[in-house]
């Protein structure tokens, strides 16, 4: 869904929309990480998760904020995910 | 960012009904002394309502408090605590709830919601930062919480708003009624749907955009990092994320749970049931109907069944299968049909019941009949046999609408067997006048933990410990009255930090890295674990002013004492007088409580220092001054 990288690959994330459990911690990670380690909160994420509470589907975005977790160990959002709903590819 | 307080909203907001009148305080008041959530709505209580005030008085406060680690990435937190004056005995009322609405009132920027007055008309409040409206709620007034959920994000254009809403139930002022968030969570007991619904108050809408800071931020990812390899290596973790704890411990056939007592049978008329039975709802018949599971916000374990029965006449979708539901509805009822159940559980959460506590009063109520002292002209023709899940759907919905035979039932057992007769008192099962459903005969731990819970029978007060951590046999005494002190004191600690009971693996001293870091304080485990002790004092405080309760109020009911299990491996067991008393013995000097009266002492509470709880209790006659 979101991509990002320069010359040559690009960096794709995938979100697996079974496995999801829609506890947000990715958000959570992701706003960690664009709030300069200081603190929480959701709306500061790069990536949204939502849940149909009629349907219980979930669905995700990353908008055009997400830098790929520049100068960070680890991807943030993947990283703080528990349940392996995450991954990036490269094409 | 000085004026940061780590990791807190920053804020306790007040709000009055009846005048209209909302104002803030700092929560740097109490956080040093109670760090937040439960402690904090507990202390707000002792102070500010006056012994003898009723459950359904504009004087009695309605408080939700969020656990000082919500917002952030700890593992399961999540957990908010809503503590008022309980319906059934005007004493402590306290329910703790995860779900996602907690950690948004705290991105709003409130650790604690204190409200207090009643409306004039039905009402419901709209909290966006700090924009704080009581709107009116003829919208959503007689709605389901699910309807209430759907129209007000409508109504309000955001798909993230939080609700927290009572049903029918809660409008009704019927005693099962809870408060329900996120459409499945329910803050369940002690009637706080009912509380709620006294101060015309429909639901509770939250969105924030406030940060939570972190005092040590690189401290603190370690501790993440830490804790999640200790949940990671819990050796059920891939199951329960599979199935939930259901499916992957407690419902399996093979399980323990079922003849160690968990699921008493027929209103606990025995602690068995026949395997073919035990088959008929068990994991391997529930798989069927479980298509997936949910989390809480920020929690890696992901609990809640989804469930969907989709053919026949209990076609149903939606979250949440647990244990104590398989009690409710069928053990209790000696009823075999799994669909009905599953429909039950999600009928509670639509019409704002409490499993436990509406699951209770509708055991009893087969058992009237079975007795003779309900029949069919009181049940407009309704025959509750035993296994009849048909009658116990049409009960449900009586209850929540206080129609037909709901309308005595709606108001807890203990008030229905007055009006009713006939014996009907010797099965009502309840602790301190609330409906009980959790057997107490043959795991000893469990079932003291159930007894000693602040409030009256419900086992989420650290009855878990008793029921994992001791290493004796589950039926033998050994050891009770030390398992589940330091059990309730850690309970009450969780609920302050706000983190989910269920995150088996994280340890007392994840915790402590993760409150050191966040907060920037350096509280050992030792002091924060005192924590859990004072807010265990407070509670004592409360009910002892409020609900007069002192060393005869905490025993099991006779049943428990006189009808030993009728089969099973624990065939014949029952609680023994005198090995009762010695555990409250135990427990009470633990706490340093006055053994002959079960009162509070002035050295105990000093030696916490907790004087000015004892001044309190002094004014109102209630401490024993010098310990015998
Ligand atoms: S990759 Fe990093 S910046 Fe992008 S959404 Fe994930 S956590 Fe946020
Ligand atoms: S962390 Fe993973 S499971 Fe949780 S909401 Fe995000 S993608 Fe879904
Ligand atoms: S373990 Fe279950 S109840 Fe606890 S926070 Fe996680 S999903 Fe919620």
């Amino acid at each position: 869904m979101a991509d990002a990288g320069s010359s040559g690959s690009r960096m794709v994330m995938i979100f697996a929309q079974d496995a999801c459990r829609g506890c947000l911690r990715c958000e959570l990670a992701c706003s960690f990480h664009n709030l300069g380690h200081h603190s929480f909160q959701p709306e500061a994420s790069s990536t949204r998760v939502y849940r149909d509470n009629d349907t219980n589907r979930m669905t995700a975005t990353v908008d055009t904020t997400c830098d790929m977790c520049e100068h960070e160990d680890h991807i943030m959002c993947i990283h703080a995910c528990p349940f392996g709903a995450r991954s990036i590819v490269h094409v | 960012m000085s004026d940061d307080h780590c990791p807190y909203g920053g804020r306790i907001l007040h709000v009055d009904l009846s005048v209209g009148r909302v104002h803030c305080e700092k929560t740097r008041n109490y956080s040093k002394r109670w760090i937040g959530g439960r402690a904090v709505n507990t202390w707000m209580l002792l102070n500010r309502i006056a012994p003898g005030t009723l459950w359904n008085e504009p004087e009695n406060i309605l408080a939700f408090g969020v656990g000082a680690l919500v917002g952030t990435l700890a593992s399961g937190a999540c957990r908010m605590s809503v503590d008022t004056l309980n319906v059934y005995n005007n004493a402590l009322g306290s329910a703790n709830v995860g779900g996602f609405f907690g950690a948004e009132l705290k991105f709003a920027g409130y650790d604690n919601l204190i409200i207090t007055g009643k409306a004039e008309k039905p009402v419901y409040l709209h909290i966006s930062d700090s924009k704080v409206d009581i709107c009116d709620a003829a919208i959503i007034w007689g709605k389901d919480t699910w309807e209430t959920e759907r129209t007000l994000r409508a109504f309000h254009g955001d798909q993230r708003l939080r609700i927290a809403a009572i049903g029918p139930a809660g409008e009704n002022g019927v005693y099962q009624s809870c408060i329900i968030c996120d459409r499945s969570a329910a803050a369940g007991g002690c009637g706080c749907g009912a509380v709620m619904g006294s101060k015309n108050l429909k639901a509770i809408a939250v969105r924030g955009k406030k940060s939570i800071p972190i005092a040590q931020p690189d401290d603190f990812i370690r501790a993440l990092e830490r804790e999640i390899s200790h949940i990671s290596k819990w050796e059920h973790i891939t199951q329960i994320r599979r199935k939930g704890f259901y499916g992957a411990l407690g419902g399996r056939a093979d399980s323990k749970s079922w003849e160690e007592g968990y699921r008493p049978v027929r209103n606990g008329q025995d602690d068995s049931w026949d395997p073919d039975k035990i088959q008929q709802i068990s994991e391997e018949y529930f798989q069927r109907f479980r298509t997936g599971t949910r989390a809480c916000f920020s929690c890696p374990v992901s609990c809640k069944p989804l469930v969907r029965v989709d053919e026949g006449e209990y076609t149903v979708e939606g979250e949440g299968w647990w244990n104590n539901s398989a009690n409710a509805f069928c053990t209790k009822i000696d009823s075999v049909r799994l669909d009905a159940a599953i429909f039950a559980h999600q009928m509670c959460n639509r019409l704002g019941l409490d499993i436990d506590n509406a699951g209770q009063a509708i055991a009893w109520a087969f058992e009237c009949f079975e007795k003779g002292i309900i029949t069919k002209e009181d049940t407009d023709g309704l025959s509750l046999e035993w296994g009849n899940h048909d009658a116990m759907i049409t009960l449900l919905d009586q209850i929540a609408r206080r129609k037909g035979l709901g309308e005595v039932l709606a108001r807890g057992t203990v008030r229905a067997a007055k009006i009713l007769g006939g014996g009907s008192e010797s099965f009502a099962l309840h602790v301190k006048k609330q409906d009980s459903l959790d057997g107490v005969r043959i795991n000893k731990g469990w079932g003291f933990g159930v007894v000693l819970s602040p409030v009256g029978g419900r086992h989420l007060r650290g009855s878990l410990g008793g029921f994992w951590m001791r290493k004796e046999a589950v039926n033998s005494y050994d050891g009770v009255p030390h398992a589940l002190w330091h059990s309730h004191n850690k309970k009450n600690l969780q609920d302050c930090l706000g983190l989910c009971s269920y995150i088996y693996g994280q340890t007392i001293d994840d915790w402590v890295s993760l409150f050191q870091a966040a907060s920037g304080s350096k509280c050992t485990a030792e002091q924060l674990l005192i924590i859990g002790v004072r807010e265990a004092n407070l509670e004592k405080a409360f009910n002892t002013l409020h609900g007069n309760f002192t060393r005869r109020d905490d025993y099991p009911c006779r049943r428990y004492y006189h009808e030993p299990v009728k089969s099973g491996r624990f065939r014949g067991e029952r609680i023994d007088h005198v090995m009762w008393e010695q555990m409250l013995d135990g427990y009470y000097g633990l706490y340093g409580w006055d053994i002959e009266t079960g009162l509070q002492t002035r050295e105990g509470l000093c030696s916490i220092e907790m004087e000015d709880v004892a001044d309190l209790l002094g004014q109102y006659c209630r401490l024993i001054e010098n310990r015998r």
